[in-house]
């Protein structure tokens, strides 16, 4: 995946405490790519390459991903729709890429610490191949 | 019912060797904004006399606009590029054949033949979102042929 640009939308921000009393975090990003498929593995990778976390332990994807009950922090990646895709004449296409990053701890501190370390590790990522 | 149609999908191509073979075009790579197909009008001069009590006017020879496009900028692509490309164009001040042709269109179909040199070429590189572009401006120059009609004919 070729990413033109990929940029936070926001800083994190708090909204909720669970079910397990770990507070979460979230932020969104919205950007530009050659291709819009794989967008979820492409990031947890990102993550992972960048000590954040590990796919399948600390770090998931998707709607129904099965999230520990444990201590955390528990990262999530939940693509969404995004905006319309730009296109010239000749059908080039810049597929919009957007996602959801969640991040939920039972220590508050390293929740917020985690989340922005993840928004760091992919905010203003511009021109550079990524692979899941 | 409407009969009107979606712009989208018109292209402009350009002879890449103007010293070569004539009728051999390109397409410009990534034309990504609206295209503006050359204004034509012809200038006007009143011939009113003072016996009449209504203006009367002649219009002139047939003047067409500049031909403004454009692309997501390529640095390295052949029709972008110093070397052979628009920015090439720029700095030789050569004049090239541009095919213009609507959505869909083909030969002699929804299509405009016609020379020009590049007039103008802007790029931009936006400080946070966007792709790098590039806007640029043809000034057309002599006959053109618009589905197989030529326009301006050199008078005998």
């Amino acid at each position: 995946m070729f990413v033109i640009e990929l940029l936070a939308q926001q800083n994190p921000f708090q909204y909720m405490v669970d079910e397990n009393n770990r507070t979460c975090w979230s932020v969104n990003f919205l950007g530009r790519a050659n291709t819009n498929e794989g967008l979820a593995p492409v990031i947890a990778k990102r993550l992972q390459d960048n000590a954040i976390g590990t796919p399948g332990t600390s770090i998931f994807t998707g709607g129904v991903a099965q999230i520990p009950k444990g201590d955390g922090p528990y990262i999530l990646i939940t693509v969404t729709g995004g905006v319309s895709d730009l296109e010239t004449h000749n059908r080039d296409y810049q597929r919009s890429i957007s996602f959801q990053l969640t991040v939920r701890a039972l220590d508050a501190e390293l929740c917020e610490q985690t989340i922005n370390a993840a928004r760091n590790a992919l905010d203003g990522i511009r021109n550079t191949t990524l692979t899941a | 019912m409407t009969q009107a149609v979606a712009g989208h999908g018109a292209l402009i191509a350009m002879e890449m060797d103007p010293e070569g073979a004539p009728g051999i075009f390109t397409t410009i790579a990534e034309l990504n904004a609206d295209i503006e197909w050359p204004e034509l009008s012809r200038g006007e001069t009143e011939v009113t006399p003072h016996q009449d009590s209504i203006d009367s006017w002649v219009l002139g020879i047939l003047r067409r606009g500049a031909l403004q496009a454009g692309v997501n900028f390529i640095f390295d692509n052949a029709t972008h590029d110093h070397l052979t490309g628009l920015y090439s164009m720029i700095k030789t001040n050569e004049t090239r054949g541009f095919r213009l042709r609507g959505p869909g269109g083909t030969t002699n179909t929804d299509e405009w033949i016609c020379s020009g040199q590049l007039q103008a070429i802007t790029q931009t590189a936006p400080v946070r979102e966007g792709a790098r572009t590039c806007s640029i401006t043809i000034r057309l120059s002599g006959p053109m042929i618009i589905d197989g009609v030529a326009y301006g004919t050199p008078v005998a």
